[in-house]
Order: structure tokens, then sequence, then C-alpha cells
């Protein structure tokens, strides 16, 4: 019950106090926005259902929409992150079966660094920041009149995102350990 | 219909999935913007909150920097007000100072700011009770900062020039010429400046200040100085690159302005185009 709280609840409250009070006041340069919040969907259970998977995102999503500039009613790009979460939530089934290190995963454990790997996790969080990314920063700008520019962002801020989800993963392990 | 119900069972991930999916484009695509203003009502006293906490947190660290910004506008307006002394006895001075014809300025703090989106928007701790409605004009130490676009009674939410939808009008202060302000989108301190005439001569450097013909801002508030001179070949206008005079990374002090005349103005220019 305990560990079923902390990977639902308190993860997903961590992730977007983390991702609207810290991050989205970290502002490297015009290009470079990490978003850490997804690592909640990285690392949800295996067998987590379908319908939590992709409500979680949603709400993970919306979250995320809804505070960081505050002005959901001011044409800002509200649904922009909720899309792309929900994306890469109803995709991680599929991207799980693609790198799927042996036959099959073993039963009880998670999607994380510590049970199939660093290696394995990189591709895996590399390949879901990048659709995430590119869907996101795609919404955001709604013009393929500076693709380069856009795609620049995506490479850039995906490069943050993966290092502070890495460097996250480190931490995690070792105190635990 | 039991093959339905097998057929919502058998893809009940894929439907959650376009039902959701479409919901959040329907959020950035709409047409309506009655739900996102409903949402926005219900969320907006807990983001207040929060941003108020976070900048009474961070305001310490600025204090520096904001003393120094305020002490040189304080030498500004020193300077200013020395300059116009010997003029208040004067009769056409107590003309030009009419009131009917005036600005007022309201102080205001900067709660939540972004330079690095597309899009940006600043939250101000002014709203409908201290004055403030939407389309006035907002100015900081600097230089102009961007225009009031909604007004809770306690806050209000700022257009800046980082803005895409952001129109500024704007003129050479030594040839006088107008021309529109924008932002490209690159760099939080570069707009441009398009629609000046491509005979008139302007060099790297220039200042450009509001022209005072929206009745946003006063005519003379600074925006910024041009750093590059654009003549594209062909057409009867050209382009400036612009260095903004005011760091938007830096902003925590604004003003608010109030034209008095503006309501005046307005219906006297409705009437006159109907």
């Amino acid at each position: 019950m305990i560990d079923w709280l902390n990977r639902y609840i308190f993860r997903f409250l961590l992730v977007i106090f983390f991702q609207v009070l810290v991050l989205n006041n970290v502002q490297f340069s015009g290009y470079i926005n990490p978003y850490f919040y997804i690592w909640y969907i990285l690392v949800l259970p295996f067998d987590t259902p379908g319908w939590i998977l992709l409500g979680s995102a949603f709400l993970l999503g919306l979250g995320i929409d809804v505070f960081p500039q505050g002005l959901a009613g001011n044409g800002s790009s509200l649904g922009t992150h909720a899309a792309s979460t929900v994306l890469i939530a109803y995709l991680r089934p599929t991207v799980l079966r693609w790198i799927n290190p042996r036959d099959e995963y073993e039963q009880g454990t998670y999607p994380d660094s510590k049970n199939y790997g660093i290696i394995w996790f990189v591709t895996y969080a590399l390949i879901m920041i990048g659709i995430h990314h590119f869907v996101l920063f795609f919404l955001e700008d709604l013009s393929l009149r500076d693709i380069l520019r856009t795609l620049m962002r995506v490479i850039l801020s995906g490069v943050f995102s993966l290092l502070l989800i890495l460097m996250w993963e480190g931490i995690r392990f070792r105190v635990s350990r | 219909m039991q093959n339905l119900i097998r057929f919502i069972i058998r893809f009940s991930f894929q439907i959650i999935f376009v039902i959701l999916e479409v919901f959040a484009l329907a959020l950035l695509f709409r047409n309506n913007p009655l739900p996102n203003a409903r949402l926005y009502q219900a969320t907006q006293g807990m983001n207040s909150f929060f941003y108020n906490q976070t900048s009474q947190l961070t305001k310490f660290f600025n204090l520096t920097t904001e003393n120094a910004a305020l002490v040189t506008e304080n030498a500004r307006l020193r300077h200013e007000l020395a300059r116009m002394a010997p003029l208040e006895d004067r009769e056409s001075f107590k003309t030009l100072a009419n009131p009917a014809y005036s600005y007022d300025f309201i102080p205001a703090r900067v709660i939540n700011n972004t330079v690095n989106k597309q899009n940006n928007y600043i939250t101000l701790d002014v709203g409908t009770l201290q004055g403030v409605r939407p389309d006035m004009g907002v100015v900081g130490p600097q230089g102009i900062v961007g225009m009031v676009r909604s007004v809770s009674p306690n806050f209000s939410t700022v257009i800046p020039v980082l803005n895409s939808k952001f129109r500024g009008s704007v003129k050479l202060a030594v040839q006088g010429y107008f021309g529109t302000l924008s932002w490209p989108g690159h760099s939080y301190r570069e707009a441009i400046v398009s629609e000046i005439p491509s005979h008139v001569i302007v060099y790297e450097g220039d200042t450009l200040i509001t022209s005072g013909l929206t009745s946003i801002f006063p005519e003379g508030e600074i925006a910024g100085f041009v750093t590059k001179v654009d003549r594209t070949p062909a057409g009867s206008f050209f382009e400036l690159k612009v260095r903004l005079s005011q760091d938007f990374k830096k902003l925590t002090r604004v003003y608010v302005i109030r034209n008095f005349s503006k309501t005046e103005m307005l219906r006297l220019e409705e009437q006159t185009y109907d």
C-alpha cells in the first residue's frame, strides 16, 4: 500500500512541484527548458493498468500546463504538455516492447536503471524524451516557420532533461542501497 | 451489442488515448475561450498564492540590483524635474499640463515572468482594485515592458514585448518616423521594428521611443536602440533590429500607465469612424 501510494501519488506531486517551482524558474537561455516531470511516466510499474497510465499522464500534463505561466485563460499554450505526455504514455508499452532486453520483462521489476541497467535506461529515456519534446515544442510553436530553431530547442532541452533524469536515478539508487 | 462491448474492452487503451488526446488538443486549438476562462479562474487563486510565496522569497536576492535600478531612475527623474522647473510659471506649460490629458503611473511588482517561451507572459500584483484595466501600457525602470491583457481584483497579466502577439507603435527619436515594434522570438534582448520608410537614414545606436499614437503609452518612453539596419533590396519599407532597453530578466518593479483621456479619445474616434 505504501509502495503503491509512493509510486502513484507522492511521485506525481513531487514531479509537479519540482517542475513548477524549480525547473520552470531556471532559464538557461532562450533554448533550454528541461522537463523532468516525464520521469514519472517512465518508471511506472510494468503492470500499470492502461487507464491509470493514460489518466495520470493526462493529469500530469494538465498540471504542468496550468501552473507554469499561470495564464491558462490567456491564449497561452494550455494543452501542450497534456497532449505530449498522453502521447508518450500511449506509446510506452510499444517502446518497451521495442527495446525489450531479453524475451520478457521479469515479474516484480520496474522499468528503471537499477533493474535493467544504465544503457537500457538511457535508450528508453532518450526515445521517450525525444518523442515528448518534439511534440511539445512543435505544439508550442504551432508553425513550421522556424523548424530549425524548434529542433534546436528539442535537442538542447532533451539533453538537459535526460541529464536531470539520470542524475535523479543516480541519487535515488545511491541513497536506497 | 455484445460485439460492441467486446470491441470497447479490447481497444479500451486506444479509446482512452484518443479521448484524452483529443481533449488535450481541443484545449489547445479551442475556438471558445470560455472553458479556459473557467479553468483559469479555478486555478488562479492557487497560482497566485504560489507565485506570491516564491516572489516573497526571491525578492531579497534581487534587492541590490533593484536598488541600483531605482536609484538610476530617480536620478533621471530628478534631472528631468530640474529641466522643467524654469518652465513651470509660463502660460504655455500650464496648457501642456492640462489634467484632462495626463497619465498616472500605478506601481506594481512582477510576481511571475518568463523570457524563454515563444509567447511569454508577466503577472503583476495589481488588479482592478488598484485601477488596472485591460490594454493599459506597462513600463519598467529601463523602458517599455508590454500591455495589460487580463485583470482580476488583485492581479493582472501582461503581454510583454517578448510575445509573438505584441505590437507596439514606436518612432525614431531623432528622425521622427514611425514603425511597428514586434518580437521575432530569438533572444529576449532583441526585437525588430518594421515599416520604416526606405528613404530614412538610420544609424546603429539610434534611439527608438514610443510614438504616443496608440494612447497606451505616453510619447517618449524608451523602447530600444538600433543594432542593425536591414535594408531588403526591393520594397519601400525596411526593418531595424533593435536591442530592447528593458532587460526582461531583471524585471521586478514596473509601472502600469493609466491614461485619463483614453475613454474620451476613443469615443470621439469611434464617432468619427462611424
